[in-house]
């Protein structure tokens, strides 16, 4: 990524911006059965928080950091990822939105 | 909370149309019950950064005056990015009032203390995690937190995710065809350099739109644009993203933003800003044509929930304001004739294809599945050719001017074959049509 310009951030120092109440568990499910025969993958690149990583074969979900913007559901083309709100309080907290 | 047991109408979330749906119901003395899965308002809500103002004097008359806003809207900007090069349209207009630019923390928050005030009950931190059915009806809601509510008619204005709606069967799942992502920063910077840069007095304020300038890795360039809001100290820089672009691509959102902040143009005007916000939210385009289904026995559908977005002019609160006092509006008449049947509900349909927000829709009906189909033509080929002309016509290089208009127009013609222009032609054509018939 290109950050020569003053205020280019990385992913990470973007979350770093944010403000997160942790749920204790995830509110995203991924069926890695349904992975397997997936060759797009694009769950890791159009999640705009880069929760989602491939360790070895298996999709791993890193829902800390979920923006819940729901863009993974709608662009999985398998229909693998179970995703609903985080319980009440929880989750992302924008302060200016 | 009290009366739990009488609640007239649940609205699930406190965005603008449910609190818009709360106000309404509570004007007219019924027991209105606004669930919220956030500890605080606002605070899982995200926008470019302008509202409506005459939507919000609908919903409240003469007390919208007390919503304080950054910056009125006095100036709006429409740039073309083609790599370092710019061609910029600017509008200014002194009288303008119509909107202003306000966080959505501050916006919802003024809306809810509002319904507040009025006594409209609140449950905050609390998700709805089902519906309760009897029979086909939808009769009350259950909590995370194990309560079950009963009311007379719920109202969904869950937003974009819409994870109930689909339950109640009122919605299908989204293809990556309908929907938008949208990132954004905000980044800071002193009143008095936002006033200089941007050439803008006191409170007056500016918005950009910026099309060209996020290219991705694949040689097609994404459906998408960039956009800019002044604040009144800080300015929020963001690209709405087609997800079908990025299903298409290995280029992360994330990127695109990077590109355009990196753009000359862009990064002029956020130069040294320190960015203090990272946020994304998604935007539906299912509009006009896929409309959900608005109603069922016992619930309504409102806002961003039921799609209720006008993407071409980035308008959204003000839909989901006047849908949200037309479900408010329906529930009060469905109490008063006590039928919480469809056959009552389908009122809130009718009133909507009477009101603005649909006729919006139907407008652009056509617009985005031309924007898809053609966009190689109008997000690269038109961008480039505009460029081109300008730099012709403000380049002095002793070869004389006719030769080189001569020479822009037959590449006009022959840079791609002449069957895609007749294509655009059409299609143009037929969005305007559209548009004013």
């Amino acid at each position: 990524m290109d950050n020569s310009n003053s205020n280019g951030l990385n992913a990470d120092e973007k979350l770093a911006t944010l403000r997160f109440i942790c749920d204790n568990k995830s509110h995203i499910t991924v069926d890695n059965n349904k992975c397997k025969n997936c060759n797009e993958k694009v769950c890791l690149n159009c999640c705009p928080a880069d929760v989602y990583e491939q360790i070895e074969d298996k999709i791993e979900v890193n829902y800390e950091n979920c923006l819940e913007c729901g863009t993974c559901t709608i662009c999985c083309p398998y229909g693998a990822i179970n995703w609903n709100y985080p319980q009440g309080a929880k989750g992302v907290r924008y302060r200016f939105g | 909370m009290e009366n739990i047991n009488d609640i007239d109408v649940i609205v699930i979330g406190a965005g603008p149309s449910g609190l818009a749906c709360a106000i309404t119901c509570k004007k007219e003395n019924k027991n209105v019950l606004v669930i919220e899965r956030a500890s605080k308002f606002g605070v899982k809500n995200m926008y470019g950064g302008a509202v409506y103002l005459e939507s919000l004097k609908e919903l409240l008359g003469n007390d919208y005056k007390n919503l304080s806003v950054d910056r009125i809207v006095k100036n709006h900007n429409w740039v073309i990015l083609n790599n370092d090069n710019s061609l910029k349209v600017s509008y200014k207009n002194k009288d303008a009032k119509s909107s202003g630019i306000i966080t959505r923390y501050s916006f919802d928050n003024f809306l809810a203390e509002y319904a507040k005030n009025l006594g409209v009950y609140f449950a905050n931190e609390t998700l709805v995690v089902d519906l309760i059915k009897k029979g086909n009806k939808i009769v009350g809601v259950k909590t995370d937190k194990g309560e079950e509510i009963y009311s007379k008619v719920t109202v969904i204005s869950e937003g974009f995710n819409s994870v109930l709606a689909k339950k109640a069967g009122l919605k299908t799942k989204m293809k990556p065809n309908d929907a938008i992502l949208g990132i954004k920063e905000v980044i800071r910077l002193d009143y008095e350099t936002i006033n200089q840069r941007f050439n803008l007095k006191e409170n007056e304020g500016a918005i950009y739109e910026f099309f060209g300038g996020i290219k991705g890795d694949n040689t097609e360039p994404p459906l998408g644009m960039g956009f800019l809001y002044t604040y009144k100290n800080f300015v929020t820089v963001g690209v709405g993203i087609s997800m079908k672009s990025l299903t298409d691509s290995k280029t992360k959102p994330y990127e695109y933003l990077e590109r355009l902040k990196s753009n000359e143009f862009v990064s002029s005007l956020i130069k040294d800003g320190e960015v203090i916000e990272y946020s994304a939210h998604s935007i539906p385009e299912t509009g006009y044509k896929m409309l959900p289904k608005l109603y069922c026995d016992g619930a309504l559908l409102v806002g961003d929930a039921a799609g209720l977005v006008d993407s071409i002019h980035f308008e959204g609160t003000n839909l989901a304001i006047k849908s949200g006092m037309l479900a408010g509006q329906t529930a009060v008449i469905a109490i008063q004739k006590n039928d919480y049947s469809k056959n009552t509900l389908k009122i809130y349909k009718e009133m909507l294809f009477n009101s603005f927000v649909m006729d919006d829709l139907k407008t652009y009906k056509n617009v985005i599945s031309v924007l898809y189909e053609r966009k190689n033509s109008i997000f690269s080929y038109y961008l480039n050719k505009a460029d081109e002309f300008f730099k012709l016509f403000t380049t002095a290089d002793n070869k004389g001017k006719k030769q080189g208009y001569r020479k822009f127009i037959k590449a006009f013609f022959k840079d791609r074959p002449i069957k895609d222009l007749i294509v655009d032609v059409i299609s143009f054509v037929k969005c305007v049509i559209n548009a004013i018939i």
